[in-house]
């Protein structure tokens, strides 16, 4: 389990990473609900994160992202996957807060015509013969 | 479970075991089919759940490294840079496969001839025509007839998948550029088929079709093979291949879901445990007529390892597209299929659109490409990223190597002490070549197609899901391991039907072909079934 300290630098890492917006009205990653998975997924690979969150605490700021990129990876991957699929934010982004199935997605059909000049052109699959 | 002697034995209940004892079951012989999984509960798959792209970084990994279920074994993949992807159950890799459907080319089975590489085939496309078409209407193809990249044979059983605002924008980049697209064929149901609903465009064919609609056995063959007779034992994982005193294969050792071995007697014994699974269990079963492991007098066994490495390219663009929404693949390109004297590789590659990203992937690849910041501009970039992507890969043709290879490991056994398979694979200067030419001219459609970024990478690290060559088919027992109908030269009623039988790779999925080729087996089985043996 990660200790009172690291879940307190991770949900700093998670407000600086993705902060909330009034403009998009979308709470940041540290919100409450949102961390409360954050954390769930960070025990699950927990000697990673521990890692991220020991070189986060040396540089301090988002220049992390850049000055240590595997271990920004590991606390992105956990952030980014907790945050969207949160409903809020899902709405925000005009999507239904909801799993693919059973409700699946509605895709336009295309225009097949699009395919006369690959018609015309003919066969140009290799004989063998 | 019965006691009769068992007359068939398949190891292995995914894409050709599945197919081989359908196809058998009219014989009327009793045909037991063993799967080191069980059946996948498709209520169980991650598109049921709000958090379904991060269970696919876990416990729904297609690597079972990564995934570590009950059913899997580790693969040492470390000496190679593509890694074993698969699902070790019923169903096998179709449960996790796209449904990308294209058969090998007529040329694919003559690479000697016509290109001086490798070898030919010792079967050609016309002898497997009959097979594809039967194993098209089991699995269940929609498409478009008329693709100018085939003979004009094929016929689908289904309307293609939708083209979506991101086929039709790459349709687009081809016309302009001249070159050749066509809606792709694939094993996913776009109407009802054969008790199967029809897809409702999910974007995770990936991960397992919650609805039921994409063509994996498990919801294909298996249904039919069962009700014809076909014994499907679950959670038993064969240890080794047995052999009797005359030489012959006798039967397996094999562990139930409990860890309890047992012996299994059988008249016959199909290999169907894909390219990785079966010389694992052939170089496993040594004895004192077969030091090497079984079918291994060529030294071939597990040598020849292909795995189509893949190239993949993705364009943002400043308009939405579909997102991840839809059935994976909608178009492909045979442009750059075939040699050119041109180029400075052989061979070549297929190109397959492979849709968008959903919201936490969109996220990851903005990380990745440097795009997405951190702190106050997120929400704004985000915003450029998401529904906005367009994926597009390359499957290159592997042409096979003798050092590419899968072995034993000396040092790790899974959960039953059975050694796991090591896996030692480079990539060829001519792979590397054209990689890099299908991530260019991948570039080259984007941009044609109105990409205001593109971000090409290869090969693609978790992309082994073909799994090639490592049991090659030939006529000359000392150049391959089984002959031209899938027999083992060695033991003459030990069979491999799976891709571990492929003389060349093809650069294209090769599901269909499996089990084009398990089928023909099993009709010459049948057709040979008074002189089997001789």
């Amino acid at each position: 389990m990660l200790s009172e300290a690291e879940i307190e630098t991770l949900t700093g890492v998670a407000g600086l990473m993705i902060p909330a917006s009034e403009a998009y009205g979308v709470p940041g990653a540290d919100d409450s609900a949102i961390m409360s998975e954050i954390i769930v997924s960070a025990e699950r690979t927990e000697d990673a994160v521990r890692n991220a969150l020991a070189a986060f605490a040396e540089v301090g700021d988002s220049s992390f992202q850049q000055s240590h990129p595997d271990e920004a990876a590991v606390l992105q991957t956990i952030v980014a996957s907790c945050y969207y699929r949160d409903a809020r934010v899902l709405v925000s982004l005009g999507r239904k807060p909801q799993p693919p199935f059973p409700a699946g997605h509605e895709v336009e059909e295309g225009d097949f015509s699009l395919l006369d000049p690959v018609r015309a052109r003919g066969e140009i699959w290799r004989k063998v013969d | 479970m019965k006691t009769d002697p068992i007359d068939v034995l398949i190891v292995g209940a995914g894409a050709s075991g599945a197919a081989v004892a359908w196809s058998l079951a009219d014989t009327k012989m009793r045909i037991v089919c063993m799967d080191q999984g069980g059946t996948p509960d498709p209520t169980q798959f991650p598109a049921n759940f709000m958090d379904w792209e991060e269970r696919r970084n876990g416990p729904d990994h297609i690597s079972p490294n990564i995934r570590k279920a009950p059913s899997d074994y580790p693969i040492n993949d470390d000496g190679s840079p593509i890694k074993v992807v698969n699902y070790n159950g019923v169903g096998g890799g179709t449960v996790l496969f796209a449904g990308h459907f294209p058969r090998l080319h007529p040329s694919d089975f003559k690479v000697k001839t016509l290109d001086g590489v490798a070898d030919d085939w010792p079967i050609d496309y016309q002898t497997l025509e009959p097979f594809f078409a039967i194993n098209d209407r089991m699995m269940g193809v929609s498409g478009l007839p008329g693709d100018t990249a085939y003979p004009a044979d094929r016929n689908n059983q289904m309307p293609p998948v939708p083209l979506g605002k991101s086929g039709e924008a790459l349709a687009k980049g081809f016309n302009k550029l001249g070159w050749h697209w066509w809606p792709s064929d694939v094993a996913i149901a776009t109407q009802p088929y054969d008790g199967r609903a029809q897809c409702i465009n999910l974007g995770a064919c990936l991960w397992g079709c919650a609805q039921g609609a994409k063509g994996s056995t498990d919801v294909t063959y298996w249904p039919h093979a069962k009700r014809a007779g076909v014994e499907l034992w679950e959670h038993c994982r064969v240890s080794q291949i047995l052999v009797g005193d005359d030489g012959m294969a006798e039967g397996v050792l094999y562990f139930d879901k409990d860890g309890v071995e047992h012996k299994a007697e059988a008249h016959v014994v199909i290999m169907a445990a894909n390219g990785v699974g079966t010389p694992r269990l052939l170089l496993n079963s040594t004895s004192k007529q077969f030091p090497d492991g079984l079918a291994n007098s060529s030294g071939l066994v597990g040598r020849n390892l292909m795995f189509h490495p893949y190239s993949f390219t993705e364009g943002v663009f400043d308009y939405p597209v579909d997102g991840a929404r839809g059935p994976l693949k909608s178009i492909w390109s045979h442009e750059f299929y075939e040699t050119d004297p041109d180029r400075d590789f052989v061979r070549g590659y297929m190109f397959e659109a492979a849709r968008g990203r959903p919201p936490v992937n969109a996220a990851l690849a903005g990380y990745e490409w440097g795009t997405l910041p951190w702190g106050e501009g997120h929400h704004d970039a985000f915003r450029k990223l998401n529904d906005r992507i367009m994926a597009f890969c390359a499957i290159c043709e592997d042409l096979p190597e003798l050092h590419n290879r899968v072995t034993l490991d000396p040092d790790q056994t899974d959960a039953n002490g059975i050694p796991v398979p090591k896996i030692d694979y480079t990539l060829s200067e001519n792979s590397k070549k054209m990689l890099e030419h299908s991530a260019a001219r991948a570039t080259d459609i984007l941009n044609a197609a109105g990409a205001t970024e593109v971000h090409a990478g290869y090969p693609i690290v978790y992309a082994g899901w073909h799994l090639l060559g490592t049991a090659k088919m030939g006529l000359d027992p000392e150049t391959s391991v089984v002959n031209d109908w899938g027999r083992s030269h060695d033991v003459k009623n030990l069979f491999i039907v799976d891709g571990s039988v492929f003389v060349t790779s093809g650069g294209l999925n090769p599901t269909s072909t499996i089990q084009a080729n398990a089928l023909y087996v099993a009709d010459q089985m049948k057709r040979r079934l008074a002189n089997l043996f001789d």
